[in-house]
């Protein structure tokens, strides 16, 4: 239990680093924008603690939230990667609705 | 003489369709939004913004977005300091653009640059969300 909660909590406090996260941004529009749209709505649609609850409730959280959406499924079993689910998750838990984070326009957010 | 009114009312036709129809004023936008229900895209800028010059350059001259927006939306341009509008609907960064009801209720907002394909996912969620935030009223 100890080490679920000091992951929890290191992740929290390193939230505002992945605020900016062109990484995650960029999984985001490929993978997920063409259903769920505005990328800030989305992360602000849970809290940090909720997106890293997902993140490691399996090791493949995103197929399991998706598991009923078949167009979905075959979207994302093609394209997915541990590299890509890692850069997703720390854009989502850095711009969750509780992370504090300000996304203000600089090249990587505003820019292509 | 018939063939030239043809060809003036083909361009004015052309030019109606080849850019978006902003409103003067967000109070019009919204008047107009409360008639015929169709969504507010409130789209705040300010001077010296790279990013929204080139959305409205690129992403806005596209014409699937073009006929999208013209067909349902009511869209407004307001510059982030200098115009008048709720302040309510902040702008952390700019480009900053919200989609509303006619009641001014958040359907979804969006910060940054987004190309022509990227942006129709966007109004294409707010769409949904739009319906289904009218369907639980």
């Amino acid at each position: 239990m100890k080490p679920i909660l000091a992951i929890t909590l290191l992740l929290s406090s390193l939230s505002t680093l992945y605020a900016y996260h062109p990484e995650g941004m960029k999984v985001y529009k490929k993978e997920c924008m063409i259903c769920h749209g505005s990328p800030f709505r989305m992360a602000e649609s849970r809290k940090q603690y909720d997106w890293e609850q997902l993140m490691f409730q399996s090791s493949t959280p995103i197929l399991d939230l998706h598991k009923d959406d078949t167009e979905a499924m075959e979207r994302l079993q093609s394209n997915w990667s541990e590299k890509k689910r890692k850069n997703l998750f720390e854009f989502l838990i850095g711009n969750a609705k509780d992370a504090g984070a300000v996304p203000g326009c600089d090249g990587n957010y505003c820019g292509p | 003489m018939k063939n030239i009114f043809v060809i003036i009312a083909f361009l004015f036709g052309f030019l109606e369709a080849s850019q978006i129809e902003w409103h003067k004023s967000y109070q019009e936008a919204q008047e107009r939004s409360m008639q015929d229900q169709k969504i507010i895209m409130l789209f705040i800028t300010a001077d010296d913004c790279k990013y929204c010059t080139k959305l409205k350059d690129e992403t806005f001259k596209d014409l699937a977005i073009i006929k999208r927006i013209t067909e349902g939306y009511h869209s407004i341009e307001v510059s982030k300091d200098l115009d008048n509008y709720p302040k309510k609907f902040t702008a952390k960064g700019v480009p900053t653009i919200y989609f509303l009801t006619p009641q001014q209720e958040v359907i979804d907002y969006t910060l940054g640059y987004y190309n022509a394909e990227e942006f129709g996912y966007i109004l294409s969620a707010a769409e949904r969300r739009y319906k289904k935030m009218k369907g639980t009223k």
